[in-house]
């Protein structure tokens, strides 16, 4: 995921600042030689004239508000199911028609963005929890704890994620596990194989500001290690790792879709994305509607926080302006 | 380089001995018993359940079957599944379909990303860098789920281009599984091509050769190609793990007789050994195809040694 690296929108964007472009609006006054920026205030400048991150942003908030408020979006209950409407086609109730139960699939994806996005955004703090741990002190003290970090994670990266995902929640299906403890086995399985990336890219950064002069000389000045590294290393590398964990964010709701497509993550009569998709799918030659909502709900998430990190990047990337 | 080699295979090593303790540990610590498991619902005779015990050796402590085990697959023998078939024989069945599957997902990458990567990079800012930005941006936050399902009902029920489910050794059914297994890296691939291309394009060697008067074709596919090559070869090896987990969706949809098939199969008949020994299997194929990768650095970039 972290790989790529991409030059994407910036060029494109750049061009169509014309002369309505907002930077410096009437009014404001124009502060832009007589105070230096900081590299943050830099990058938002850069961020907040580009309409691909702004329709991100709107797609992930859209999302977030639909997982805490599914009644705002649909009036219907998605676990009012009658066979007398199987297959019906859209009306003004349901606006996406009914699938093969006869529930009502708009309200039923609605109301699966819950389960999708708590999975995905507490999997992403744990990963991002467990990455900042270990990067930042694996890079910081180096010698003997950098070595067993950099194992570990060879170890973690050596099992794909989804191959130890589906190995993992089987166990938790043979344990018997309900729909609550499935979530929470889900979240601590992602955020568990899932910090790998981000401990690197943590860790090469903390490695890089630890040589800086400042970081020299609050050293000198006697801070203790664990200062040093909360107020002088993390505020100047913390940039990365946001984006990584933002993608990751986005990949995470990914995996959990895949694992409760192949019946091992979630499994009705909990709702997700994962579980609407891979019923659909059994009859998708009658009707496809009730498999392309769903997929069009987690593709859209999905796409949001990626493409929210991608221009994150680059605007934190000053090679790229 | 000899003693590269040495310190890599015992980091090797050490990793796969990690990952399949994990997933051993695993898949035996468990509420479920396997002989029962392998019986169904049926009562199991005591006589048959012991001899079944001592046969597959759950009467020794977990380290010992471990080891015995690892012992094992260091002979070349990944022991047998609890339907009594030898793993070695389901895995000589099963890796050569998912491994076409997977030259197919490769060529695809290589010859749609890193094409595209390339002409993107040329033309950088025309009609064809801008859409293929955002059509791999797009294709990148698509997961397979979505893709698959949908892809199938697209081009095999609504378009009848492809079969639906995949034919047993014919390729033409692998061709539509295999691209879509590709897909997902094909926009990565891309990106990847298109920044490390640019970067070079503004290199002085470049420039030197430009000024040297060698024609443009020279120069794009000897002097920048090579030197573009590193990350995207670095992709292409890291993302064969993925591949290899993104089989197991694939292969589910079209039913193709693969690793990823398999490995469900005997995850849903809680066949522990079958799950260890592909499991093993695939890990194995990871770090090789990783340290591959690694050597591969020093052919493309001789610059790059390794002490």
């Amino acid at each position: 995921m972290s790989d790529f690296e991409t030059v994407a929108a910036s060029e494109l964007h750049t061009a169509t600042r014309g002369p309505a472009g907002e930077p410096d609006a009437p009014g404001q006054p124009h502060t832009m030689e007589s105070k230096p920026r900081s590299a943050t205030a830099d990058a938002w400048r850069e961020l907040r004239r580009k309409p691909l991150f702004w329709a991100a942003t709107l797609v992930a908030l859209v999302a977030v508000v639909m997982a805490a408020f599914p009644s705002l979006f649909t009036s219907a209950d998605p676990e009012s199911c009658a066979l007398s409407r199987r297959l019906a086609g859209p009306s003004a109730v349901a606006i996406f028609g009914y699938d093969v139960q006869g529930c009502d699939v708009f309200a039923q994806a609605v109301y699966g963005t819950k389960n999708s996005l708590l999975i995905g955004v507490f999997a992403a703090l744990l990963a991002g929890l467990i990455a900042l741990l270990f990067g930042v002190t694996a890079g910081y003290f180096g010698r003997w704890w950098d070595a067993i970090v950099s194992r570990v994670i060879d170890i973690v990266l050596g099992l794909p994620l989804l191959l130890a995902g589906i190995v993992f929640m089987q166990r938790v299906t043979n344990a018997g596990g309900g729909p609550t403890i499935r979530i929470i086995a889900l979240i601590f399985i992602l955020g568990l194989l899932g910090w790998t990336t981000a401990a690197r890219v943590m860790r090469s950064s903390v490695i890089t500001a630890k040589q800086q002069d400042y970081v020299q000389a609050a050293r000198m000045l006697g801070a203790s290690p664990g200062r040093i590294m909360a107020r002088h290393i993390l505020p100047n590398a913390i940039a990365p790792f946001i984006v990584i964990i933002t993608m990751a964010l986005g990949s995470f709701i990914a995996a959990e879709a895949t694992l409760s497509f192949l019946g091992v993550g979630l499994v009705p009569p909990s709702q997700s994305w994962g579980v609407e998709i891979s019923e659909a799918r059994l009859y998708m030659r009658e009707d496809f509607v009730p498999l392309a909502v769903p997929a069009t709900f987690l593709a859209l998430t999905v796409l949001a926080f990626i493409i929210l990190g991608d221009t994150i990047r680059e605007a934190f990337d000053p090679k790229l302006r | 380089m000899f003693r590269y080699l040495v310190r890599r295979l015992l980091q090797m090593i050490l990793v796969f001995v990690a990952t399949t303790f994990i997933v051993y540990a695993l898949m035996y610590w468990t509420s479920v018993d396997p002989v029962q498991a392998l019986a169904g619902e049926r009562p199991v005779n005591p006589t048959q359940k012991a001899q079944l015990i001592t046969e597959y050796g759950l009467d020794q402590p977990f380290i010992v079957r471990y080891w015995n085990y690892l012992t094992g697959l260091l002979q070349g023998n990944f022991g047998k599944s609890l339907t009594g078939r030898s793993i070695n024989e389901i895995i000589a069945e099963s890796l050569p379909v998912t491994a076409q599957l997977a030259v197919i997902a490769i060529l695809t990458t290589i010859v749609v990303g890193v094409t595209a990567g390339i002409i993107a990079a040329i033309r950088r800012g025309g009609i064809f860098d801008n859409s293929t930005l955002v059509f791999t941006l797009i294709i990148i936050g698509i997961p397979v789920v979505v893709l698959a399902p949908v892809a199938q009902l697209l081009f095999t029920i609504k378009l009848p281009w492809f079969p639906t489910t995949a034919k047993e050794g014919s390729l033409y059914s692998y061709l539509l599984p295999g691209i879509i297994l590709g897909a997902l890296s094909v926009a990565t691939a891309m990106r990847l091509t298109r920044a490390s291309f640019t970067e070079n394009m503004r290199s002085d060697y470049v420039r030197t050769a430009r000024s040297k008067g060698l024609p443009k074709r020279r120069i794009v596919g000897v002097h920048i190609l090579r030197n573009s090559l590193i990350p995207i070869v670095t992709f292409l090896g890291v993302e064969l793990g993925a591949l290899m987990a993104g089989a197991i969706v694939t292969e589910g949809v079209f039913n193709v007789n693969g690793v990823g098939f398999q490995l469900s199969r005997a995850l849903r008949t809680e066949d522990a050994p079958l799950v260890v020994g592909l499991v093993s299997v695939l890990v194995i194929i990871f770090l090789v195809a990783n340290l591959i990768v690694d050597l591969l650095y020093a052919v493309l970039d001789p610059r790059i040694r390794y002490e």
